[in-house]
């Protein structure tokens, strides 16, 4: 294990400074803040150096104080894909913290860094005797909570349209004519009938057509719909991915 | 529909469906359209803009993958 990285012992005006504008502990009166900033061991690792494997115990929870680091996992077929990437003064290897057994998944320094480390069991005496910091892990943790089901929603929303916009590409291609504004569906089409063919409600489908509507992606009659930018249809309908190499057509 | 009579105004219906090995064109190119349910009423030229590939090239190269192989030459005819 590195020594305490030079500029950085645990109580020193950098670790506090970096402390300071972490989400977790930013807003934690000045004494607390200090007490939490005596519990971190301060530790340099080399770039290209992994700080936790996937897996590992989850033994402490980590404050990035200076350089970069990403958090990855491994696919099946042994890819290395970046979950996300750690800022200065952000979070990572929370699991330590908040008591689950293994890290979901490893850090990696992309340049030489230093990190401050809250040992698991400093973590927990510090919930069990400074109110505020047990305060602070709790709005931590509720707003984790609220990223997650936000995500959560947007991924069922992306379901929907995506249902949706098969179903218009599909009754488009069997039954659609060219007209000058765009492939107009063949068939009267009310937005209780897309709602139902597309397994979903009529609010929704009604919202939904609407927003491609205005998008300029479909023109929404009362019956009829013409998709007017079909291909912006297509990408929604199979999740493609922009492409590369110029404009928009 | 031999080689020659694709064009930028032919849809890529039309080419998959006579020339089924035109789909490795498509795919090498990374172009979405087999399969698509646009396929229909998407012309080469519109394909060619969506995802920004030169559409003289496509055409060219659509063409060459869709042409019947050449006959060989019978023996009488190289005598000069």
């Amino acid at each position: 294990m590195a020594d305490a990285a030079a500029g950085w012992s645990a109580a020193g005006e950098a670790t506090l400074a970096v402390l300071r504008h972490s989400r977790l502990f930013s807003h934690l009166p000045d004494a607390v803040l200090r007490r939490v900033a005596l519990e971190m061991r301060p530790r340099r690792v080399r770039r290209g150096a992994f700080l936790f494997l996937e897996g590992e115990p989850a033994d402490a929870l980590n404050v990035l104080a200076s350089g970069r680091v990403k958090v990855v996992r491994e696919t099946d077929d042994g890819r290395e894909v970046i979950i996300r990437l750690v800022g200065r003064a952000e979070i990572f290897g929370g699991a330590g913290g908040w008591g689950e057994a293994t890290y979901p998944a490893s850090a990696r320094a992309l340049e030489d860094a230093v990190v401050l480390r809250l040992p698991a069991d400093r973590f927990a005496d510090l919930i069990q005797s400074e109110p505020a910091f047990a305060a602070a892990v709790v709005a931590e943790l509720a707003e984790r909570l609220r990223e997650a089901e936000s995500r959560i929603r947007e991924l069922q929303t992306e379901r929907v349209e995506r249902r949706i916009a098969r179903v218009l590409l599909r009754l488009a291609n069997k039954t659609g004519r060219r007209t000058e504004a765009g492939i107009e569906i063949g068939v009267p089409l009310t937005r209780q009938d897309l709602a139902e063919l597309s397994g979903t409600t009529l609010s929704t489908a009604s919202r939904t057509l609407s927003h491609w509507d205005e998008q300029g992606i479909v023109a929404a009659g009362r019956e009829r719909v013409t998709i007017v930018r079909p291909h912006d249809l297509v990408s929604i309908a199979e999740e493609l991915e922009p492409v590369e190499g110029g404009p928009p057509a | 529909m031999v080689g020659q009579e694709i064009g930028a105004e032919t849809t890529v219906e039309d080419i998959l469906a006579r020339h089924p090995n035109a789909a490795t064109v498509f795919v090498a190119r990374r172009m979405h359209c087999v399969g698509c349910e646009m396929a229909r009423f998407d012309t080469v030229a519109e394909a060619a803009s969506i995802y920004h590939q030169p559409v003289d090239e496509l055409v060219a190269e659509l063409r060459r993958l869709s042409a019947p192989p050449r006959e060989p030459r019978a023996a009488a005819d190289t005598g000069r």
